[in-house]
């Protein structure tokens, strides 16, 4: 190639000294973080030394200029690079003894011949002075170090509309030679006469272009979102053009979750995503999501998808006591581990086709998580990003004010008449006279209106995460160290998580490629909130609490020796200041996840690659009932122990070839899944001594041992066969081995095909406006076995006490086992349009599916008098059929630079369960039952996916309700299905707008068509608080009610309010079953880029600031007093609710700079 | 190089050479018995049917039937809703649940191991007593019931057990009850330690297996007299309890789940009568009973009944138990109606009424009584009254007492009542005799003081005779039209999941309410 390499001893004090610089640059960027003045100081010692300021001694007779180079490089920190054509005749020079410094002494060296020198850092070019070129210093992929001769190259980028893009970085392929374009986009670079260079920015396609002997490059990029060949990453890791794909595949760029966070990234995807449907829980900040794309496919069957990080499959269970009817803790899933400042891109794999390679358990759809790695760059980057929100309540109840606590219209006239009507308000009107409260203190009897407000604190979240990357072609890596601390609205209630983050890969000898990637989390989870019961849960005092008690008036919700003080009739309905303050718990995560890769390439176009990923976690719970508690005076806790762990070792054979026409990419692999958890729970039973919290101060400690461990074989293959890159055949086929199931039934095959059409390829006279056309379709089988292990065969276990000195034995567990399980399948047939048009400006994506699941695991309830709660069947079916849209636009393109962009999702889902089982036309959702004991969440045949169940008042023929004789109350219907509690439509409206360095961006998120059953408004009803119990003068009047009684005479009777109101609260369901739809104003960021010019002056090469808030206003919602997003639950039964933690606003701000 | 990974990755494939191997193995649960201990399923068994949780001791034994029978009161219109007939699920479901669910689900386990075995006839006939006692308290307090399908989900895959007619079941169980005592055999194995009651005594299972025929038989006297005469005088002869000694029993001690007296852990919990509350607790006890313990000058006074302070303090006991400062809360007020009652009320008024003594009869350690033998004497006085049996009412009506006042002696606490008492109280409440009606009335209310804390078999005494004679109350909003119930409605569950044979029960009974009869309860 005509460049010389250097082949002294120098490269390696070059490499010493420039890792010495850039560790001295992460001191500085350390150093940023706590004291951010001191930055230019720091900058400052880093300079190198110049050649007049070095002195060295020397003297030289009939010396060669190599020969001079090579005393000088001995001597100083210089090292020279030089063409050697122009230096290796340049012989006998002289020079005297003696001290001086290098630049006086290459005067004399260089007096006589045609060349000149240059410094830069630490090298010393020698240039023909004729040539009016710039050498530059290149770290090659050999990794050493060479001089190349080279031109200036001069040109500009600019964006789809041709305005200047300032900032893009424009690297040479495989080595560090980079710069960037100015403020007009312009840049000039010194490269060789052959290369590829790289045009990369962030939020616009990377484009690649050889030099080609080429001097002026004016390029434009494109943006990411209109990129029409933009690769995105599918199953097993692999990158696959877009346009390629037989499937829908929607990939959203990390930095989509680092501004406006949630603490859970599944809460993130709301509205994002057409036919993602992503919902969060009212149990706290540290609390689980639940994802569902394209509904849910299995009647009992975990139906959320399977979450891959890095190719290693989490687990994404919710731990704790998933909160049910009577209460619980809902002690966050797995997505709460994933820090959204490492992450590069999330895939969502919505269809059976794209999921197929992961097996049964992608039968959900699979969302990969890809984190961020280290990049062929100069230099060490760091980044660091910092975000501190705060969390405000939202009081959402609008109860009645009109009436006080009390019973029958009258008011409570001592303490313990106060007490027994702490959370009853069907007393007198409210007139402002004094009147007795819990504690004893008579106030005036007015309204309180503000006792969410006054109850809960203001929550904060402070995230930080600094990242340092780095690499060149043989190594790169990147790692990461953060730190989420909040601090939630329930007094006491706190998240600490740490995330250490590493990826290194290593490409050694070219052919063979060594990944790594490890993340390491500490979480730990102090007072997480109880949850839909009333024992220990604050949320329900507060929303219960009688309308004239100010809830401050509880505080401290304790006496002199620590006991819990009553304030309402029942003693399970805790204080909710000593529920904050005395009740404790707490756990810590420590979470290891980890993948370790292979790569082989045996020739161009074939590779081996083997894998083994793992998730390691362990998590230490306890749960303290303080002595004192007003139920369990004595107190008492439990401890928890447990480690769940999963490996996946894969091995796979990939081929990528192109014959003619045609390009082959196949694979063939195999993958082996074990899963297993042991745990340890021990309950102390009643403290010896009161105020002392530990087991072993317990009266009665029992323990019990949790153990399951689960395998799944597995050989797969698929091939991508695309011909002339408009005519893209997809086949996959997988077969599972299932450890849950009997050998005799335990593996699937299960194949899928997948066809696309890039059709505006082709067609010759296509309209002019449209650019991209593309049609899709395809069709895939998912199997999957049965979720749990010992499913099969019934169980007989022993309680960790005795009794009188004899063993116990007894059955294990509730389900009747089944030895006939077979493995259930979920087929899908899907077909996609893509069109983009008016120069991209304008996109539509529409996909229909159909995906029906046979043979469903069901978990079917059956009566308790059976003795047992359910049975696993292997008869279920369940349909979903549905569209989604995606509509994608560029409204405004202003030369002055104001653009907007807008994207609109929209996903319809129609789910119906076609056979539950024989015989059983109808099937509970295990746990989903509310606290009143009267909203339950079932499926029956030939209607969709839980429906929320219950009762009406009875009618007769003629429609007249039935009266009980007896009260006069309404008799209960036959129970029967009220209600969808899963939305089927979603919508989301996302517009970014950006203005110079101004970006100002928003999400409105939307579902409807679902129901819900408020337990809150079923109290509220009871206890004299919601607005129907004041309604029409009730309380004076009574409720006048006419219909006929139980024998069919004519009924007519008026009955006391709070009779009719109490009798019905809990008897008649679909009183308390509403509309769930609601718009919100999901997110609402407005960010500042720091322009050039300003970076300059700064170490940063870029910054910037942004406002963020999320969850910023409820636009509409169809529910009164509870937020339309305040389900307790992630299980199957969806659309019960019952006092959660009280939604939140969050706002604040955040920093991004990188340097 | 190029090898090494060749080998790497021809290893990994290795991994997946055999694609089930092992799979079998690995779903077999490590920390479970492959086979069962018969002995170890039958020890559970009998501690969980004296109790589960509340569903099976609190809620119908004392927030339902024992406030029913007015052994109990409660201010608290959302607590203790057997004071005032007011309907509450979660109370009501709670029995039939636990039966269901807990009682018999290693109870038909047992049977379906041992049945047919020759060599296990004992521990077979011993569970089909236990089947017995167990159902008898699930049908007399909801009439209609799964009985010959309950608990077949996994021995028969009978997933919707139909229900039967209680007029089915009471032949049913006493037809079991009379082969099982014939099948004990005193030459074959038994149960051993695993048998807490017996000691797997075929003798002594064989006297419990009759006793339980006699309170089986003695409840038909309304719907089927002959029927009840037949029993009755089967059970006599086949050989009844003889004394105290003999009485069904579990011993508790203070400890798990599994080791205390759960009506007794209940009690002393947040909803009932905690020493913490300082005498402001829910469960006081009923005017009726402790008006009733105080005219008698009943010796068992102390024994059941205390002020708090001894509840919190057992050294005070001697003071808190005396009769003369005891007070019963009466039946139907809650906080604010009270006051209309007992003018110049006030809140720490309610320390002043008594609570069931935690020391004694409601300790954690104390047993669990199946049946005692007072409760026989008692039916052996109404059996001679009716002329089915031996004896003459009287003697078997003091044979109770006795008993009754002996039995304190198997109890924590230390109480015991001297004979000089026994026989006092005897002298001072003879047995009168009278008319039948009369004579009625003084035996079962003499059940009613006796076998407080059985108070399921009370309630279901009280439907058949009317006996002891009790005033209801009529407190707004109540279920019943001011009437004592006389059954519990079924759980909501059994509606919505057993929906057919719900209704058919529903059907052939009559409206599922608590006033609809069970079979034996004619009208």
């Amino acid at each position: 190639m005509g460049y010389s390499l250097l082949k002294t001893t120098k490269i390696m004090t070059f490499y010493e000294k420039l890792k010495t610089k850039h560790i001295l640059r992460i001191g500085v960027g350390i150093a940023m973080l706590l004291i951010t003045s001191a930055q230019l100081l720091f900058a400052d010692s880093v300079k190198s030394q110049t050649v007049e300021e070095v002195e060295i001694s020397i003297e030289l007779k009939h010396a060669s200029l190599v020969e001079a180079f090579s005393k000088i490089e001995a001597q100083s920190p210089f090292h020279f690079m030089y063409r050697d054509d122009e230096v290796k005749n340049i012989r006998n020079l002289n020079v005297p003894a003696g001290r001086q410094s290098v630049a006086v002494c290459l005067k004399r060296l260089l007096a006589n011949t045609s060349l000149v020198y240059r410094q830069i850092d630490n090298h010393i070019l020698v240039t023909s002075r004729s040539e009016n070129r710039n050498p530059v210093v290149a770290a090659t992929s050999s990794g050493a170090s060479a001089v190349i001769y080279d031109r200036g190259i001069k040109g500009q980028v600019t964006n789809a509309r041709g305005e200047p893009l300032s900032g893009v970085s424009i690297t040479l392929k495989g080595s560090s030679m980079g710069t960037s374009t100015d403020a007009a986009g312009r840049f000039s670079i010194n490269i060789p006469e052959e290369g590829i260079l790289v045009f990369s920015f962030v939020g616009f396609k990377t484009r690649e272009l050889p030099v080609k002997g080429r001097n002026s490059f004016d390029i434009q990029l494109e943006d990411q979102t209109q990129a029409l060949n933009e690769a995105v990453v599918t199953a097993l890791g692999i990158k696959k053009e877009k346009k390629a794909l037989t499937y829908a595949v929607t990939e959203l760029n990390g930095s989509e979750f680092t501004q406006a966070r949630e603490n859970n990234l599944g809460n993130a995807l709301s509205g994002k995503i057409a036919g993602v449907n992503a919902s969060g829980t009212a149990t706290g900040p540290g609390g689980s999501s639940r994802v569902i794309i394209r509904g849910n496919g299995s009647l009992s069957g975990d139906n959320q998808p399977l979450y891959i990080v890095n190719g290693v499959p989490i687990n994404n269970a919710v731990q704790g006591t998933a909160p049910g009817t009577y209460g619980g803790i809902d002690r966050g899933d797995g997505l709460i581990s994933i820090n959204p400042d490492d992450i590069e891109t999330i895939s969502v794999l919505k269809g059976g086709t794209a999921a197929a390679l992961y097996g049964s358990r992608a039968a959900n759809g699979v969302i990969l998580i890809t984190t961020k790695s280290g990049r062929v760059q100069k230099g060490i980057g760091v980044e660091y990003t910092s975000t501190y929100t705060q969390e405000n309540p939202l009081d959402i109840p609008d109860w009645q004010y009109e009436y006080g606590s009390g019973s029958r219209g009258i008011k409570p006239t001592s303490k313990s008449e106060a007490i027994a009507n702490g959370r009853i308000s069907w007393g007198a009107k409210l007139d402002g006279s004094p009147v007795v409260q819990p504690d004893g203190v008579a106030r005036p009897y007015s309204a309180q209106k503000h006792n969410v407000r006054n109850f809960y604190n203001n929550g904060t979240t402070f995230s930080n995460t600094l990242a340092l990357s780095g690499g060149n072609e043989g190594l790169n890596f990147r790692f990461s160290v953060s730190d989420m601390d909040n601090k939630g609205i329930v007094p006491n209630s706190s998240i600490d998580r740490k995330t250490f983050n590493l990826s290194v890969s290593a490409n050694l000898a070219k052919k063979l490629i060594f990944e790594g990637r490890a993340q390491y989390n500490i979480e730990l989870d102090k007072n997480r909130t109880y949850i839909a019961d009333f024992s220990k849960n604050p949320n329900a005092s507060v929303g219960l609490i009688a309308t004239n008690i100010d809830i401050r008036t509880l505080a401290p919700g304790y006496d002199a020796q620590g006991f819990e003080t009553p304030w309402s009739d029942y003693v399970f309905v805790v204080n909710p200041y000593f529920a904050a303050s005395k009740v404790k718990n707490g756990d810590e995560r420590r979470r290891f996840i980890g993948s370790f890769s292979t790569r082989y390439n045996f020739t161009d176009y074939l590779y081996a690659r083997a894998r083994v990923g793992i998730d390691y976690f362990n998590i230490n719970a306890y749960d303290i009932e303080p002595t004192g508690l007003l139920y369990n005076p004595s107190g008492s806790m439990t401890t928890s122990q447990s480690t769940t762990y999963e490996t996946n070792a894969e091995a796979l054979l990939g081929f990528d070839k192109k014959f003619g026409h045609f390009t082959v990419n196949a694979i063939a692999g195999g993958n082996k899944m074990h899963n297993k958890l042991s745990g340890i729970d021990i309950s102390s039973g009643l403290f010896n001594v009161p105020f002392a919290y530990f087991i072993t101060n317990g009266k009665s400690p029992v323990f019990t041992e949790s153990y399951r461990e689960s395998a799944i074989n597995s050989l797969f293959a698929s091939a991508d066969i695309a011909y002339n890159s408009f005519l893209f055949l997809n086949l996959t086929g997988r077969k599972d081995w299932f450890s849950t199931l009997s050998t005799a039934s335990n593996s699937l095959f299960y194949p899928s095909v997948g066809l696309s059409f890039v059709f505006s390829d082709i067609w010759k006279s296509r309209p002019a406006w449209l650019n991209y056309g593309k049609i899709r379709s395809s069709w895939a089988q998912v199997g999957g076995g049965a979720p749990d292990p010992y499913g099969l065969s019934l169980a007989y276990v022993a309680p960790s006490s005795s009794h009188l000195g004899q063993p116990l034995m007894n059955i294990s567990g509730n389900t009747i086992p089944n030895s006939k399980l077979e493995p259930y399948t979920s087929t899908t047939t899907e077909l996609g349009i893509e069109l983009r048009g008016l120069n991209s400006r304008v996109g539509a994506d529409v996909t229909v599916y159909d995906r029906t699941t046979t043979n469903d695991i069901v978990s079917a309830s059956v009566p308790l008098s059976s003795s047992y709660t359910s049975v696993l069947l292997n008869v279920g079916k369940i349909r979903n059929r549905g569209i989604e849209l995606l509509l994608t636009g560029s409204p405004v393109r202003s030369p002055k630079g104001f653009n907007w962009d807008v994207s609109f999702n929209m996903a319809y889902n129609q789910n119906t369960v076609l056979k539950i089982a024989d015989g059983l036309t109808s099937l509970a959702l295990p746990g989903a039952e509310a606290r009143t004991e009267n909203g339950f969440v079932y499926h029956y045949e030939k209607m969709p996916f839980g429906m929320i169940s219950g009762y009406k008042a009875k009618k007769d023929d003629k429609g007249n309700t039935v009266y009980s004789k007896d009260n006069g109350l309404p008799i209960q219907s036959d129970f029967m299905a009220l209600g969808r509690g899963v939305p089927p439509l979603t919508l989301g409206l996302s517009n970014t707008f950006g203005y110079r360095n101004f970006t100002l961006g928003f999400l409105v998120d939307a579902k409807f068509g679902s129901k819900m059953y408020t337990s809150t408004n079923a109290y509220g009803t009871y206890y004299g608080l919601d607005k129907r119990t004041v309604a029409g003068n009730v309380r004076e009047n009574g409720v006048a009610l006419k219909g006929v009684d139980e024998d069919g005479n004519a009924f007519s009777r008026t009955l006391d309010a709070q009779d009719y109101y109490q009798g019905i609260a809990f008897t008649l369901t679909d009183q308390f079953v509403s509309d769930a739809g609601f718009v919100k104003l999901r997110q609402l960021t407005l960010g500042y880029n720091l322009p050039r010019g300003v970076l300059s002056k700064t170490p940063f090469q870029s910054a910037s600031l942004s406002l963020v808030a999320r969850n910023l206003l409820l636009l509409y919602s169809q529910l009164k007093n509870v937020d339309p997003e305040s389900n307790y639950s992630t299980s199957n039964g969806q659309g019960l609710e019952n006092f959660g933690v009280p939604p939140t606003r969050s706002y604040g701000l955040n920093l991004m700079v990188k340097f | 190089m190029k090898y090494i990974t060749l080998a790497i990755v021809l290893f990994s494939f290795t991994l997946l050479t055999s694609c089930d191997k092992g799979f079998k193995d690995m779903n077999i649960n490590p920390n479970s018995y492959n086979t069962p201990v018969i002995g170890s399923l039958f020890s559970y068994n009998i501690i969980k049917t004296a109790g589960s949780d509340d569903d099976n001791t609190l809620y119908p034994n004392d927030k339902l039937a024992g406030a029913m029978m007015q052994y109990f009161a409660s201010l608290n219109p959302y607590q203790w809703t057997g004071d005032k007939y007011l309907p509450k699920t979660g109370y009501s479901d709670g029995l039939f649940n636990a039966v269901f669910n807990v009682e018999l689900k290693e109870n038909e386990q047992i049977l379906s191991l041992t049945r047919g075995i020759p060599d296990l006839i004992n521990e077979y006939a011993i569970a089909c007593i236990w089947h017995v006692y167990i159902f008898h308290r699930v049908t007399d307090m909801y009439g209609n019931v799964p009985y010959s399908q309950a608990g077949q989900g996994y021995i028969n895959g009978v997933y919707k057990p139909k229900y039967d007619l209680q007029s089915d079941i009471y032949p049913a169980m006493l037809n079991l009850l009379d082969s099982a005592a014939g099948e004990l055999d005193p030459s074959k194995t038994s149960f051993g330690a695993a048998d807490y009651i017996y000691n797997g005594d075929p003798a002594a299972w064989k006297r419990f297996a009759y006793s339980l025929m006699l309170r089986l038989g003695m409840r038909l006297t309304k719907v089927d007299a002959a029927s009840a005469q037949k029993w009755v005088q089967k059970a006599i002869a086949g050989g009844v309890m003889q004394s105290n000694a003999d009485i069904a029993k579990l011993n508790h001690t203070d400890g798990s789940e599994l080791n205390f007296y759960w009506d007794g852990e209940e009690l002393r919990g947040g909803e009932g009568v905690p020493p913490s509350a300082k005498g402001l607790g829910y469960g006081k006890m009923g005017q009726t009973f402790v008006n009733y313990l105080k005219n008698t000058n009943d010796p068992r006074l102390p024994f059941y009944i205390t002020l708090w302070p001894g509840n919190a303090d057992p050294s005070q006991l001697p003071t808190s138990t005396l009769p003369g400062v005891q007070k019963g809360l009466p039946n139907g007020y809650d906080y604010s109606s009270i006051k209309t009652l007992i003018p110049g009320w006030t809140d720490d008024m309610l320390a002043e009424y008594s609570e069931i003594n935690l020391n004694t009869v409601g300790s954690n350690s104390t047993p669990s009584i199946f049946q005692s033998y007072a409760e026989v004497e008692l039916y052996l006085a109404e059996a001679a009254l009716r002329g089915w049996g031996p004896g003459d009412p009287k003697t078997h009506y003091e044979n109770a007492v006795t008993a009754s006042m002996q039995v304190e002696a198997l109890y924590p606490g230390g109480m015991s009542v001297p004979a000089s008492a026994i026989s006092a109280y005897l002298s001072a409440n003879p047995y009168t005799g009278g008319t039948f009606d009369q004579q009625m009335q003084q035996i079962h209310t003499q059940l009613w003081v006796s076998l407080f804390m059985n108070n399921i078999e009370v309630y279901a005494n009280w439907r058949r005779t009317g006996y002891p004679v009790l005033i209801p109350v009529n407190y707004p909003g109540n279920a019943t039209g001011g009437t004592i119930s006389r059954r519990l409605p079924y759980p909501q569950s059994e509606a919505s999941l057993n929906t057919d044979n719900y209704k058919a029960a529903v059907q052939a009974q009559g409206p599922d309410l608590f006033t609809t009869r069970v079979w034996w309860d004619k009208n």
